[in-house]
């Protein structure tokens, strides 16, 4: 469901031109659990942030689930994000001054949703990553490893089909690291495509794919093969046609 | 909590603004009202015309031949100008005036009936001006100002149907003038005045003509014409030349009250404008609080934009917080500016200024209230138009790369 061809972006930084990424042909397939491993520099954070279709390549293409979304205008962005991806940051980035409730709802306010729907989704959502008795708290009364589940809760509000994950765990303890794992993989078995970011080859790791990058191009991809039962990627669709 | 108070203080500065513009506008539409009425306290709208000389030579006669106003000139208008509404003779002199053991000596008019709503001289309730049968009778009646009631009469006391000697002969009061203030007069003022039949006097102290005439056109757009009508029925009635201008010396209270009122509505403005420019700068304020709370929130822009926020959403969003803000600020503004105006109201004021033409309170018109609000909502959507577009254009990715 998300193919680049040729992927480049370059920055411009003062008079220096960055490359980015280099000309980065990718395939991830539905439900796939993906890793994107890197050191700094090595442009897996850019790549992070053309998938989630924050910003536009500089050239290449783009196709998700088929259409091409590189030459989108920016409210048009705005919506396939709305629609269909989810983000989780190491940060968390969460609104200060909103509850873990208003969080979650966020997305759904530039949905359109109703104030009942939104309230309801929310509120079953936080249950679901297990701060149910927590929906009034603001992020500074909560943990790190909480703070990240009511982003996941964020992230899932519109039930998108992508999860980006940037360093997911990078501000957390073990205990709480391993939690956000834990739920990740639960939702790459109800079908959740879901994309982690990192330079922690542990955490890469725990992933069924890893892909390698190293000054905007990758190095390494383990590949297609390495997809999940509940996964349909190009590769099992190719094989469906054939047997058919 | 920085926040909360940069809320506040943009609020405030709104307020202020409002309140200054608003009290500005108000005390020059109180001043405005309360010169009018002073000025009008001679007479609205009138022409008084006193009589003149020839200047130059007509009909065999040589020029400096006086040009008398006769009751039979003021007959002679009213019939051949059509612009004249009112007209009046006036004539005057000084001599004393006797109730009992008080004396008093000052100016005695005559008048004829048009003259007492023309000039103003209204009587007060239970009394009455000169009217028709008292000219036609030359009845010895009498009208008198207020300061006259005091000093023959005493204060507080009602004079209507009791007597006053006039050069020894008796006068029935018939009347007393209604206080009014008066910035211009001729002669003296009309509070120390007394106003006896035209035609009396003429019994009484052997004159014939008119000291002065008092006219009104129907409408003040006729008073021009009123005038040149006049000379001309004036030139051909006492044989002058009708190009002559010094056959009559002409006072247009018209012409004063339309100069005085145009003065009034400047320094309206003048004020307005003053009151207009601190509100500006309330906006300018309101605008670089706005811009700060825009780049303090660039990062929570860019969550909101993460999770699908467009840009006119955001900008949506910054502009309903200015026009809060200029409400709630302007709200405060106008309820401060009018709990003043009240309370200015409340101030006694006993000088005799203030008896006669009311007190000179601020007025909180309603055109001053839509003036200010409509520049309250200009100004909130451009000091919020400004910092919104720039926080619609933050970057998502710029904006959460910096922790």
């Amino acid at each position: 469901m998300i193919v680049t061809e040729k992927l480049t972006k370059n920055y411009l930084m003062g008079r220096v031109t960055v490359e980015a990424l280099k000309e980065v042909d990718v395939s991830i397939g539905r439900g796939e659990d993906v890793a994107i491993l890197g050191p700094s520099g090595s442009g897996k954070s850019t790549l992070m942030h053309l998938l989630g279709c924050l910003d536009t390549p500089t050239s290449g293409r783009y196709l998700l689930d088929g259409e091409p979304v590189e030459n989108l205008k920016r409210n048009d962005l705005a919506r396939v994000r709305n629609d269909r991806i989810g983000f989780v940051f190491q940060n968390f980035n969460l609104l200060g001054h909103a509850s873990a409730l208003g969080n979650v709802e966020l997305p759904l306010i530039y949905k359109g949703s109703t104030r009942r729907v939104r309230r309801d989704r929310a509120a079953a959502l936080l249950e679901r990553v297990g701060l149910g008795d927590r929906m009034t708290h603001r992020p500074n009364e909560l943990s790190g490893g909480q703070r990240q589940r009511v982003a996941l809760a964020r992230a899932l509000a519109g039930d998108p089909d992508i999860i980006l994950a940037d360093e997911p765990t990078g501000n957390l303890d073990t205990a709480s690291g391993e939690e956000v794992v834990q739920l990740f993989a639960e939702l790459v078995a109800e079908g959740k495509t879901i994309i982690v970011v990192t330079h922690d080859l542990e955490i890469a790791e725990r992933a069924r794919r890893v892909i390698r990058l190293r000054d905007g191009r990758i190095e390494e991809d383990t590949g297609n093969g390495a997809a999940g039962p509940g996964a349909v990627t190009t590769e099992a669709v190719t094989r469906e046609e054939e047997a058919s | 909590m920085a926040e909360r108070t940069r809320v506040l203080l943009t609020i405030l500065a709104i307020a202020w603004g409002t309140a200054s513009i608003t009290i500005m506008l108000a005390l020059g539409e109180g001043l405005r009202v309360t010169f009018g009425r002073a000025n009008r306290g001679i007479g609205q709208g009138i022409l008084i015309v006193w009589p003149g000389q020839t200047s130059k030579p007509y009909g065999g006669m040589p020029e400096g031949q006086p040009v008398p106003l006769t009751p039979e000139d003021v007959t002679a208008v009213r019939a051949a100008i059509p612009e004249v509404a009112m007209a009046s003779g006036e004539s005057q002199t000084w001599r004393g005036q006797r109730v009992g053991d008080k004396l008093r000596t000052g100016i005695i008019r005559g008048a004829e009936p048009d003259y007492g709503p023309m000039r103003n001289v209204i009587p007060a309730p239970g009394g009455r001006f000169i009217n028709q049968l008292d000219m036609q009778q030359r009845r010895r009646v009498a009208v008198l100002g207020p300061a006259v009631v005091d000093e023959l009469f005493g204060e507080d006391v009602d004079p209507v149907g009791r007597y006053m000697e006039i050069e020894g002969r008796p006068f029935l009061v018939v009347g007393v003038m209604m206080k009014k203030f008066q910035t211009s007069s001729y002669g003296t003022a009309d509070r120390n005045s007394l106003w006896i039949p035209a035609t009396t006097f003429e019994t009484t102290f052997n004159q014939h003509n008119y000291g002065n005439l008092v006219l009104k056109p129907r409408a003040p757009e006729e008073m021009e014409r009123l005038k040149a009508r006049f000379m001309e029925v004036i030139a051909r009635r006492h044989g002058a030349d009708p190009t002559d201008e010094e056959i009559a010396n002409l006072w247009d209270t018209l012409e004063m009250q339309e100069v005085s009122g145009n003065v009034m509505v400047g320094m309206q403005v003048v004020m307005g404008i003053i009151g207009g420019l601190t509100l500006i700068v309330a906006g300018v304020g309101i605008a670089n609080v706005m811009y700060v709370s825009v780049t303090n929130a660039t990062r929570d822009i860019g969550i909101r934009m993460a999770v699908g926020a467009r840009g006119y959403q955001v900008l949506g969003q910054y502009i309903l917080e200015a026009l809060l803000a200029t409400s709630v600020g302007g709200a405060l503004g106008v309820g401060a500016s009018q709990a003043l105006v009240w309370a200015v109201g409340m101030i006694p004021m006993e000088a005799e200024f203030f008896e006669f033409v009311g007190r000179p309170v601020p007025i909180l018109s309603m055109l001053v209230a839509v003036i200010v609000v409509t520049v309250l909502g200009i100004i909130g959507l451009v000091a919020g138009y400004f910092p919104a577009r720039r926080g619609a254009k933050v970057d998502p990715a710029e904006a959460l790369r910096y922790e």
